[in-house]
């Protein structure tokens, strides 16, 4: 087939769009790993794009030196770990119920998860809830609120849906009741799905600056985000500074700025992530797949 | 009917969980809206507390802020679907037009990214690129291309703040929106392409009667959702985004319910605008839905 001069020029033109949007995403990206890396007071005098030019560790070890973003660490971690774990269980158990078409009750069940995609009381009401249920201000709060999400609920059942029912039907024959069903045949069969949908809630938890924003003033139960948001809004890059230098020599701190300090504090963030990213965008892009053929 | 409950027995037990936890999480709060039409009284608890009809309704439509917060939410709202809306289609017909696929698969794995941060990683990194200070990247280079003479204070000017929310948030979105169109895209028939060919269509045409119809049903159910979230214009992206100088033009709805509810903890007034919020937003999603049936079009519900 012959190719034209026009769509010569248009695929030179496409090519040089998506050249131009990767490198305006990766760009900005790179660009705080290489000031996080770099002198502070150095990096005030700006020039610097592509690589560090006064090449230090010492904003990381201002910010690693006080106890307020490991303690953040910490919280996150945890949330994210026991938040994925129990979010999972009771999602897949609750859509494996639903995926049972036979089930009295069933869809009053469905509609009723379903309205809530829709309408729901809003921040106040949630927030007074929590206060009422003591969850304010414990770690708890991160976790048991997020419990549920429909539309992940939604891609469990698809998926459960699509298994082949003789597997089960065999071993009901044999005598075996739903509890073993779906623990021994269910549940090993769809490790797909539980990556999918493990690597969302756990990305959500990550991420999630809110909870930790509106629910919580104690100070050792801050998120990383949420400390990430105080330093990004220079509430909290003076005091880092101050505690980081206070364990610290002198000599080490001296050249540290507030905006260094945000640099490797946004490294700090964004890094599990990244390390990550190979695997969640494989399996995120499956999950919206699955989604998309039922949604 | 009791012997198919407990033939079932497990099967209820594992959904049971589920139903208690959205009753209160859910439905307990949808409860809790009462206290819009109430005084309400911390003490004495939302059924005790006195009533007073639509009171902070009228507060809030009186408010001197009222017009400033309505016209910031919808415009935010209206320039991200115009704009927004569009860019991961455009995307996604610019990627199924390259055959390299290593090069396609290598500019969708960086296009994802900014979606696996949070909003407050994608402020942190947008102040950096708009910063006033030596070396902020966006001036530099305007600067050097010479369409600017001298620095820009991006986010000190509030006649920017709506540009630098909605290009940020294609920034973000871009890549992970062009996923759901790229499936389907794969599932449109290569022999209609084939077809077309022989009929003497170009590519224009291709995409114009091919590509574009067979998306078409996806672009509708995803511009339904988009048009019940009018109301929103994406509470987290502004509330870490907006600072003192440009609040004029970024307090929306949710930021307004945030700063009333939880930090001045004015209860009853905060959850009235939120729920005129949602009224609106619900009322918002039906209508399009309706409309989009009545073009004979498959709705969400």
């Amino acid at each position: 087939m012959r190719i034209s001069r026009g769509q010569k020029l248009f695929a030179l033109i496409n090519y040089g769009l998506l050249i131009a949007l990767s490198i305006s995403i990766l760009f900005p990206f790179w660009r705080i790993a290489v000031l996080s890396l770099n002198d502070g007071l150095d990096a005030l005098r700006g020039g610097i794009y592509w690589w560090p030019r006064k090449f230090t560790l010492s904003n990381y070890s201002v910010i690693f030196a006080q106890s307020q973003i490991t303690e953040a660490y910490k919280v996150t971690i945890i949330r994210t770990v026991i938040g994925t774990f129990l979010s999972v269980f009771f999602m897949s158990l609750m859509a494996y119920g639903l995926s049972k078409k036979h089930l009295r009750g069933r869809q009053v069940v469905n509609v009723m998860i379903l309205i809530t995609m829709f309408f729901g009381g809003g921040l106040i009401p949630l927030y007074l809830l929590l206060k009422d249920l003591h969850l304010l201000n414990s770690i708890w709060v991160y976790i048991v609120p997020s419990i549920y999400s429909v539309w992940n609920i939604i891609l469990f059942r698809t998926f459960f849906q699509m298994l082949p029912a003789a597997l089960e039907e065999s071993a009901k024959i044999d005598g075996a009741n739903d509890l073993t069903v779906y623990f021994r045949i269910v549940a090993p069969l769809s490790l797909p799905i539980f990556a999918t949908i493990s690597l969302f809630v756990a990305v959500g938890h990550w991420n999630d600056w809110f909870s930790g924003t509106v629910f919580v003033q104690s100070k050792d139960l801050i998120p990383l985000q949420t400390l990430l948001m105080n330093v990004i809004r220079e509430n909290d890059s003076a005091s880092m500074i101050a505690g980081g230098a206070a364990n610290l020599t002198s000599e080490r701190v001296r050249n540290v700025t507030s905006s260094s300090v945000k640099m490797a504090t946004l490294v700090a963030t964004i890094l599990p992530v990244v390390c990550l990213y190979p695997f969640l965008q494989k399996y995120f892009v499956k999950g919206v797949m699955v989604g998309s053929i039922k949604g | 009917m009791r012997r198919d409950v407990w033939n079932n027995r497990y099967l209820y037990l594992f959904i049971l969980p589920g139903v208690i936890w959205f009753l209160v999480f859910c439905y307990q709060p949808m409860y809790g809206l009462l206290i819009a039409f109430k005084d309400y009284d911390i003490v004495a608890g939302v059924l005790d507390s006195p009533w007073v009809g639509l009171k902070y309704f009228e507060n809030f439509f009186r408010d001197y802020h009222f017009k400033n917060i309505m016209v910031n939410t919808v415009a935010i709202s209206l320039l991200k679907l115009i704009i927004g809306f569009p860019a991961p289609i455009l995307l996604a017909l610019l990627l199924n037009e390259i055959r390299a696929r290593t090069f396609k698969r290598i500019v969708q794995t960086v296009s994802y990214l900014p979606f696996f941060v949070s909003w407050v990683v994608v402020a942190g990194i947008w102040y950096e690129l708009l910063t006033f200070d030596q070396g902020g990247i966006v001036n530099t280079f305007l600067m050097s291309v010479g369409l600017i003479k001298e620095p820009v204070f991006w986010f000190g000017n509030e006649n920017y703040f709506w540009w630098i929310v909605v290009v940020s948030d294609i920034w973000k979105g871009i890549g992970w929106g062009a996923i759901i169109y790229l499936a389907a895209l794969s599932g449109i028939d290569e022999e209609l392409y084939e077809a077309s060919v022989m009929d003497g269509a170009n590519r224009w045409k291709q995409t114009w009667h091919i590509t574009l119809p067979g998306i078409r049903s996806t672009i509708i159910i995803l511009f339904i959702f988009s048009a019940g979230n009018i109301m929103n214009a994406g509470f987290d992206q502004i509330y870490v985004m907006q600072n003192p100088t440009v609040m004029g033009r970024a307090e929306i709805i949710d930021t307004y319910v945030m700063t009333t509810g939880i930090f001045q903890a004015n209860y009853s007034i905060a959850t009235a605008v939120g729920l005129f919020k949602s009224i609106i937003g619900l009322g918002l999603l039906l209508m399009t839905n309706a409309l989009v049936k009545l073009f004979g079009e498959d709705g969400i519900l």
